[in-house]
């Protein structure tokens, strides 16, 4: 199943100071793609500055955290008759050139979902988080490698394709906050096929991680009652 | 004696703020309900203090303090627990709201570029 009509999405959170730099190397690399920034109710420039740089731009009226604006792309995307969005993040850290390295795995047909992975094959000289964020990483590859019995190794990627089927789903429910993981084992209920490519990611470029020490206690704990609530839904509803 | 003429006091002023809040549309219906049933039970249990004793001793309580305490708590955590869900329903539904406006503010920003109410803001 070849890719037609591709949807670059980015929701972006207050980074106006990257987001239009960010999508004129999108642009740049792949020229016929549309390009969609994901305003999650910013107090600032954000959404003019993806306006200017060429993007659409999709206003949520007040935040809702990355699931509800990755959400609103998809089912953007579900309306707009796509059959991929690749989905990275507006702060430069998922480089343009890489985009094609997924669309051309999903492209291949047999797989629903593609992560770029950034530990599948370590680079040298490439991105590599703090040590005890490489620590959770490791954790909840462990977790959900094993329930879903697929090799997983960066669980918290952001840079992602979905086809058609897997929009099709993520339009109708995707997970709050920090959905990352938890939509690793969304898919895999939802009977949808994940793969994990090998990609090389830039260090942010100005804004920092949405996960900070103070919410990383939070997250942790959140994330896995997530993972762990998922995997009971999908128990309950095989017997039902 | 006093303690009792207090008591029925703040309870009928409790009931009497529920049904203000009702008058005003400040205050559902659905919730109302409970919170004029819950004045009530405060009114009767205040003028009518040997209730308290009968009730509790039925229940098996030897003190009617622990008893009042026991049941209020429990409808108390019930209550708390279905305001959460209530909640939890409300964000749903506002995430989709939310989400529902930035789709047609973008269509109509497509449509009709003049009619946009506002070009993404600085």
């Amino acid at each position: 199943m070849p890719v037609h009509k591709t949807l670059v999405m980015m929701p972006a959170y207050n980074e106006a100071e990257t987001v239009g730099a960010v999508v004129a190397e999108v642009r740049a690399a792949m020229p016929e793609t549309t390009v969609l920034v994901v305003n999650d109710g910013s107090t600032d420039a954000t959404a003019a500055r993806a306006a200017e740089a060429g993007a659409v731009v999709l206003d949520l009226p007040i935040n809702l955290g990355i699931g509800g604006a990755e959400q609103v792309g998809y089912r953007y995307a579900a309306q707009g008759g796509y059959d991929a969005v690749v989905r990275l993040d507006a702060d430069g850290q998922h480089p343009a050139d890489e985009i094609s390295t997924l669309i051309d795995r999903l492209g291949e047909g047999d797989v629903d979902v593609v992560v770029g992975s950034r530990f599948l094959e370590v680079v040298e000289g490439s991105f590599r988080p703090t040590r005890l964020r490489r620590l959770g990483i490791a954790f909840y590859a462990r977790l959900i490698g094993a329930i879903t019995r697929r090799r997983v190794t960066d669980p918290t990627s952001g840079f992602r394709a979905a086809n058609r089927r897997a929009i099709l789903r993520f339009a109708e429910r995707y997970p709050e906050d920090y959905p990352e993981p938890e939509s690793l084992m969304y898919a895999h209920r939802l009977g949808l096929r994940v793969v994990e490519v090998p990609v090389t990611m830039a260090v942010r470029r100005a804004s920092v991680s949405s996960i900070n020490a103070h919410v990383g206690a939070y997250y942790a704990i959140k994330v896995t009652i997530a993972i762990l609530i998922d995997l009971l839904r999908g128990i309950t509803r095989r017997r039902s | 004696m006093t303690f009792r003429v207090v008591a029925i006091i703040v309870s009928a002023l409790f009931t009497i703020a529920v049904i203000d809040f009702i008058r005003r549309n400040r205050l559902k219906e659905r919730y109302a309900l409970l919170w004029l049933a819950a004045g009530v039970v405060m009114i009767v249990l205040s003028a009518w203090g040997k209730l308290l004793f009968k009730v509790t001793g039925l229940l098996g309580f030897e003190v009617p303090s622990n008893g009042l305490f026991t049941v209020v708590l429990f409808f108390l955590i019930l209550i708390v627990f279905h305001f959460s869900i209530a909640v939890s329903t409300e964000s749903e539904r506002t995430k989709r709201l939310a989400q529902e406006i930035a789709l047609l503010k973008e269509r109509l920003r497509r449509l009709a570029p003049d009619a946009a109410p506002d070009e993404p803001a600085e």
